[in-house]
């Protein structure tokens, strides 16, 4: 397995923690949380939401509606559920428990080399 | 010069070329391989949708039609179904496999290929279709094809070929390669000839089978050295090609006047009852009964349909005009066989009154 790979695993595993987080400030539709995933770096080809998304809303996690655009064809406007709001919490906590333990090797390993 | 489809997609119709139409195809057909079931149409339509936005992008650009580079560019944006694959998590076991022949194909070495071949459900890399090479031919590329498909020479079959021939009088084989020439299908499209050659059909073969078109294929240069006996092959299969055609036309239009005229004189008589031209042949429906003047006119009518039909690809080889689809063919010869063997057996049935 190379750096690349775990690397790529890693982002993979928060993925969905991202999109949960990115919706929990309000509605949005796929091509608005491909372009925030993207400005930060968490996505690199854009085909990889859309079988997270269909997945969190398969698991009743996220919700969509559809929505008159603009231009073009009605949008799938995705919003989280109740359900999907606990799971956030959840992982929220999880995540801050993986960072402070992260967090704590990383000072731990890094204070008798200075 | 190139042909352009309007192309809906999404609800939303776009210009597209013929390659860069294949090229998405293809790509669509991928990803509604990779993700399946309920859950995979609502994927691949999402990503539809999302292709679309970006052709939507293009389009009031002021791009007018969609061409290859930019279905190319849309797939590099997209990711490709198996990168997309891997994301979904749930085929975990699928993964392994797929990742390995994404490696074993980007490196294009074939060994690799085929060792992965029993895990890969889509496209078995190795197994090949036959069709008629159009890129390597002298009459249909019917050779061609066998030789692709077998793995052989196609020269050297030719040169069994003819040998055979000479040796049987010619015809037999004429009419085996005739017939082969009309049941094996020609490899036109871009995924043909990927098949024909036992490529598996994914988006970058796609891709590359779509530019290649226009460069030279590579088995040309792989039978090496024996590029003068193409050119032979070619020079004499454009002489035969002319002769045959001629030859087979002029008959086939004498036996169609032919069939044609018997055919009118004998309903003719039996519809005006002038007997004496019939008693003169001994024809009449007395002497020899009804069913073998039935056979014959059946017969007369066998003799016509085949004889315009041969007229027709005679002409449309030499006046290179449209030839006819294999299925007019088949409903044609359909019905030669059944007016030939209504014919052989009202005869029979007629026989006794000798």
């Amino acid at each position: 397995m190379g750096i690349d790979n775990l690397k790529s695993q890693m982002r993979k595993g928060m993925l969905e923690f991202c999109v949960l987080l990115l919706l929990k400030h309000g509605d949005a539709y796929a091509s608005q949380i491909i372009g925030m995933m993207k400005e930060a770096h968490l996505i690199v080809v854009e085909g990889t939401l859309y079988p997270l998304l269909t997945r969190l809303k398969n698991d009743g996690l996220l919700s969509y509606r559809w929505e008159e655009s603009p231009s073009g064809p009605p949008r799938k406007y995705y919003s989280l559920t109740p359900l999907g709001q606990i799971f956030l919490e959840q992982l929220r906590e999880s995540w801050d428990e993986i960072s402070l333990t992260i967090n704590h090797l990383i000072s731990n390993t890094e204070t008798p080399q200075q | 010069m190139k042909r352009t489809y309007p192309a809906n997609i999404d609800g939303q119709i776009f210009y597209i070329d013929d390659d860069a139409f294949n090229l998405l195809q293809c790509y669509l057909d991928e990803l509604k391989q990779t993700f399946k079931g309920e859950e995979g149409r609502e994927i691949v339509s999402d990503i539809e949708s999302r292709i679309r936005e970006h052709f939507n992008t293009l389009a009031e650009a002021g791009v007018k039609v969609i061409v290859l580079a930019d279905v190319n560019n849309v797939i590099a944006t997209m990711g490709r179904p198996e990168e997309l694959g891997c994301a979904t998590g749930e085929t975990e076991t699928v993964e392994a496999p797929e990742a390995g022949s994404a490696e074993a194909s980007s490196a294009s070495c074939p060994p690799p290929a085929a060792e992965q071949a029993p895990f890969i459900s889509i496209n078995l890399p190795g197994k090949k279709h036959l069709y008629r090479n159009l890129q390597n031919k002298v009459f249909g590329g019917v050779f061609g094809g066998l030789a692709t498909y077998l793995g052989w020479n196609a020269n050297i079959m030719r040169i069994l070929y003819l040998a055979l021939a000479l040796v049987t009088y010619f015809w037999p084989l004429t009419i085996i390669y005739l017939i082969l020439w009309m049941i094996i299908p020609a490899a036109v499209t871009p995924r043909q000839r990927l098949e024909m050659n036992g490529t598996p059909v994914n988006v970058e073969t796609v891709g590359r089978a779509v530019t290649d078109t226009v460069t030279p294929p590579p088995y040309m240069e792989n039978e090496g050295g024996s590029s003068f006996f193409s050119t032979l092959f070619n020079v004499l299969g454009k002489i035969l090609m002319g002769i045959f055609a001629l030859l087979v036309g002029s008959l086939a239009f004498a036996a169609l006047v032919c069939g044609l005229a018997l055919f009118v004189g004998i309903i003719g008589l039996m519809c005006f009852e002038s007997t004496s031209i019939l008693t003169g042949f001994n024809l009449l429906p007395s002497a020899v009964g009804w069913s073998v003047l039935a056979s014959l006119v059946l017969a007369c009518l066998f003799v016509a349909i085949t004889g315009f039909s041969l007229v027709y690809g005679a002409s449309s080889v030499i006046f290179h005009t449209k030839p006819m689809s294999s299925r007019t063919i088949l409903t044609i010869v359909i019905i030669a066989a059944v007016l030939l063997i209504t014919a052989c057996v009202c005869f029979a049935i007629g026989k006794p009154m000798f």
